[in-house]
């Protein structure tokens, strides 16, 4: 309340200050007058009395002062004053305010612009309530087991599970692709987040015949019109009528999938096979804690659970691993995410020592100034704060011109987003990475502003410095310059790193040749391709359709493209292993492939043959292997001749090993072979796999000029089957490496920042040697120095500052590189190649960036410098 | 006090004592800046003189937090002066303080006297 009156007073004192001056003024004379007529009374003379009055009111200026400095008003006051001095110094400095402002804005542009991405992925908790309660379980499972898994434990208060589903909408026009997921009825109160329009599902739902699905609001707004009475609304999705039940509420996103279904069905409806199979596990659990349960108590129950469901269902046993939500989430992007930052606060620091160079320079010029000050009564403090004023200005503009560079910086990366960047948060610049540039920037302009503010401050008080040692050079600011060069190698080895790691991963052997390879994906909808024999007429037909284009070289059908980070391993049974009990037979990758496929895909056949059109339904069961099967289970006999069957399937259906292919990469470039057996499709025996993806090889050319063609071809045999993903084979590596290519460019990205502004330093500090020194090289060229001489004289101010900053950052990288061990493939942190070249590149860019003030120097012209002084 | 000028006796107050003893002054009826301070030395017998360096900011300060209010009124020999006056919180205030102040002094009178 006190404060509050004081706030308002002196804010009506501000607006009033010239009538409260004249009023001080007028009530200081009253007193005056009223003090000499006192002593007039007691006896004085008028003239005695009026200069005792004055003796005891001393100066009435001081008075006033004291006065005034009881409002904070005052402060307030001589604030803006100094505010405004300041503004017009950094004007009237165009060149060294645009720099030193810059030179903030990179440093604190690239760091709120990674902030962000930190932010919402590492900070932000996730967007449901509680979110420190909700965990999933490691690995995939099945949905049978997760529903037992709800029924039976009493750790969680409710448990769903969550899987990527594509869904055709058949609405007007061409069928479109929904990216949509399947979820288990208690998945969204596990959740907790409730729908906006409508409900969530629940145990309605269970007894219910009529399928039902849930929108998100993105789809709501895109494609109804967000009607407002959509709760019972009718949507075809996949051949099948469901009814609206609900709409999420805006920004509501699920954690797994990348976050971008966009609406969602119980298992029930959009995949009856898988609901009833406790093999298929594909399914991402969530769950949520009961109140008081940790994780370790739940841990020990689900343990203890998995050995009866194990009792139970031997040939299906499972363990169930708990984890934090959070943790899965963002696992495996947080290492790579806090070391990307590191390195850009490393940048930062680059910036600020640029930025402290700059004000030393400064200050240094501007001894004059403050000499005068002082003189005409300034308090060290008080030039203090108008530096530190200054300084604050510079701040933030800094800040203000950092938060646009990283509002573009954005922009870029969204460009760039790697698949493996959680997407339920979303990433912008928002109200707290504002906040962040802000502080930042003012943190770093205030601490680095104040070593050269004190330094001029107290450079007032002494006489000038000899004209030879400035502090423009000063040890400080050749200091300055070393760290930054050592900073700027730590990244500068670091970005080669993964550079030398990314080069030798995409030499690594992919097992097919994607140049001129067209890709897409279909998904046969379950009401119009339930049987196996209905699914195969129509990939046989499409099959021969696509090898007929004319371009086409070959085409084939795979269940799953390589590099898609889509497979799936099935237990079997390989002839002539021994004998393992029920359910712990070998897990191996299975794709099924049409005979056009290796073709196509340029898989190179090593041994043996191919599938062949023959291999149909009801001729002998065959399979091919890659070379990663041999070396496991045939290591040193033939492979060709041996036989291997599903271990959950019928105990006669023996498949005949008829040929051996190189080793494809399915998941990742840089990934150990797996064993794996292709299969005909035409002698498929799961109907549930009702998905595959078509590869041609064209003869030359931009493969997607082939697209249209493609899609007029499936067209013709299904006008309402949806095609998906569409993209070239390179595309399919090149996205199967975004995680790898986002560091990588982002590392190369602050490495390059920190070196320019490192080279900036270093040619900062010579050209101002250069120039304190120009009388010195006249001299010198008058009595006969040559241009050389005079280019190495100067040359060699620049080597031992470039030489420690080497030996420094070498120094550096050497302790710090281990900790991006995990991001490197095929060399090691302390890779000799990559850091030599890393100080041969540094040393270079010093040398340069010393060369052209020396050039200037060995320019001069000798009259001119002797004149100038 | 007589007729040498007088010098600021006022440096042993504290300054929320200072602002105790004028709100006590004005107390009584409104008062101009120098009879506060004259009044000030008078009943204290000349052991706090407050020089108008000190008796100025003082009243600013009470002014400001709402103890006091300063308005510009005609004096008995038709000059202007701002009288001060105590405003209703200025006087809950100088009761607070006294008491407070009574129970300090006694506790100090008798740790002293122990």
């Amino acid at each position: 309340m006190d404060a509050l009156g004081r706030f308002f007073r002196g804010l009506r004192a501000l607006f009033r200050r010239d009538r409260d001056d004249h009023e001080l003024d007028e009530e200081l004379r009253a007193y005056a007058d009223d003090s000499a007529a006192a002593h007039a009374r007691a006896g004085m003379d008028p003239a005695a009395a009026r200069r005792a009055a004055g003796v005891e009111m001393g100066s009435a200026e001081a008075v006033k002062d004291h006065v005034r400095d009881v409002g904070w008003e005052t402060h307030f006051d001589s604030l803006l004053r100094d505010l405004r001095y300041g503004a017009r110094i950094l004007f009237r400095h165009p060149g060294f305010s645009a720099a030193a402002i810059l030179t903030l804005a990179l440093g604190v542009g690239a760091n709120t612009a990674l902030f962000s991405v930190v932010n919402a992925v590492l900070l932000k908790p996730l967007p449901y309530p509680d979110d420190d309660r909700l965990v999933t379980l490691a690995g995939t499972h099945s949905v049978p087991d997760v529903a037992d898994l709800a029924t039976l434990s009493k750790s969680f208060t409710a448990m769903g599970t969550l899987a990527r589903w594509d869904a055709d909408l058949v609405g007007e026009g061409e069928p479109e692709r929904i990216f949509a997921e399947l979820a288990g009825e208690d998945t969204f109160k596990a959740l907790a987040v409730p729908a906006a329009i409508g409900r969530t599902f629940d145990a309605r739902d269970d007894q219910a015949r009529a399928p039902v699905v849930i929108l998100s609001d993105g789809f709501w707004r895109s494609h109804l019109a967000a009607d407002p009475a959509v709760i019972g609304r009718k949507l075809t999705l996949s051949g099948k009528v469901y009814d609206v039940i609900g709409v999420m509420p805006p920004g509501f996103r699920t954690p797994f999938n990348g976050s971008a279904a966009q609406l969602w069905v119980p298992f029930r409806f959009g995949y009856p096979e898988a609901a009833e199979a406790r093999g298929a596990h594909f399914t991402n659990p969530v769950a949520r804690l009961a109140p008081h349960v940790t994780l370790a108590a739940a841990r020990a129950e689900l343990e203890l659970l998995g050995r009866r469901l194990a009792e139970a269902h031997p040939d299906e046993a499972r363990t169930f691993v708990p984890e934090p939500l959070r943790d899965r989430v963002n696992g495996e992007i947080r290492r790579p995410l806090l070391l990307l930052f590191a390195a850009v606060s490393l940048v930062l620091l680059v910036a600020c020592a640029n930025y402290a160079s700059l004000l030393l320079a400064r200050g240094a010029g501007r001894g004059a100034e403050m000499r005068l000050r002082r003189a005409l009564g300034a308090g060290r403090g008080r030039l203090v704060r108008q530096l530190v004023t200054e300084s604050a200005l510079l701040s933030l503009l800094g800040g203000l011109a950092g938060a646009l560079l990283a509002s573009l910086g954005l922009r870029a990366l969204a460009a760039l987003r790697p698949e493996g960047l959680p997407a339920v948060n979303p990433i912008g610049l928002d109200l707290d990475a504002l906040a962040f540039a802000l502080l930042a920037s003012f943190v770093t302009g205030l601490a680095f502003g104040a070593a050269p503010a004190w330094q001029a401050a107290r450079g007032g008080e002494r006489p000038p410095a000899s004209s030879t040692t400035s502090a423009a050079t000063s040890p400080l600011r050749r200091g300055l310059v070393v760290a930054q060069l050592a900073l700027a190698l730590v990244l500068l080895t670091g970005a080669g790193l993964l550079m030398r790691s990314f080069a030798i991963l995409l030499a690594q052997p992919s097992g097919f040749q994607p140049a001129g390879v067209l890709t897409m994906r279909l998904q046969l909808p379950a009401a119009r391709y339930d049987s196996i024999p209905s699914q195969q007429a129509f990939l046989s037909r499409l099959e021969e359709g696509l090898r007929d284009l004319p371009g086409a070289r070959a085409a084939g059908l795979v269940s799953e493209l390589p590099l898609s980070g889509w497979r799936m391993m099935h237990n079997m049974i390989v002839e002539g292993q021994p004998q393992v009990p029920e359910g712990q037979e070998p897990e191996i990758y299975t794709h099924e492939v049409s005979p056009g496929y290796f073709a196509a895909a340029g898989t190179p056949i090593v041994r043996g043959r191919g599938i062949a059109v023959s291999d149909a339904p009801g001729a002998a069961l065959v399979g091919v292997v890659n070379e990663a099967f041999v070396r496991r289970f045939a290591p040193d006999r033939d492979p060709l001749g041996m036989r291997a069957r599903w271990a959950r399937a019928d105990p006669n259906a023996w498949m005949t090993i008829v040929g051996v292919v190189g080793d494809a990469r399915f998941e990742s470039l840089g990934e150990e072979q797996s064993p794996t057996i292709y299969t005909p499709f035409l002698q498929k025996q799961q109907p549930w796999k009702r998905w595959t993806a078509v590869v041609i090889r064209t003869a030359g050319g931009d493969p997607m000029a082939f697209a249209e063609r493609v899609r007029q071809d499936v067209r013709r045999l299904d006008p309402a089957l949806p095609i998906t993903e569409v993209r070239p084979m390179s595309a399919v590596l090149l996205s199967s490496v975004s995680d790898r290519r986002f560091n990588l460019i982002l590392l190369s990205a602050f490495a390059g920042l920190a070196f320019g502004l490192a080279a900036v330093g270093v040619y900062g500090v010579l050209a101002h040697l250069v120039a304190q020194r120009s009388r010195e090289v006249g001299v010198r060229m008058a009595l006969g120095a040559r241009r050389l001489d005079v280019l190495w004289l100067m040359l060699r101010q620049g080597l031992p500052l470039i030489g420690l900053g080497i030996a420094g950052g070498t120094l550096a990288a050497l302790a710090s590189t281990h900790l991006m061990r995990s991001l490197l493939y095929g060399i090691g942190p302390g890779d000799p190649l990559t850091f030599v070249a890393a100080a041969a590149c540094l040393a270079l860019v010093g040398v340069l960036a010393s060369l052209i003030p020396a050039q200037r120097a060995a320019r001069v012209d000798p009259c001119i410098a002797l004149r100038a002084e | 006090m007589g007729t040498q000028p007088a010098k600021d006796r006022s440096a042993g107050l504290v300054q929320g004592t200072l602002d105790m003893l004028i709100l006590k002054t004005l107390a009584l009826e409104a008062m101009h800046s120098y009879d506060i301070g004259a009044r000030l030395a008078r009943v204290s017998q000349g052991v706090f003189v407050v020089n108008p360096g000190s008796l100025f900011p003082a009243f600013r300060r009470l002014e400001r937090s709402g103890l006091i209010r300063g308005e510009w009124r005609d004096t008995e020999n038709n000059r202007r002066a701002r009288y001060y006056s105590l405003t209703s919180r200025g006087r809950k205030r100088l009761g607070d303080e006294t008491k407070h102040w009574r129970r300090l002094s006694g506790a100090i009178a008798r740790v002293l006297e122990a």
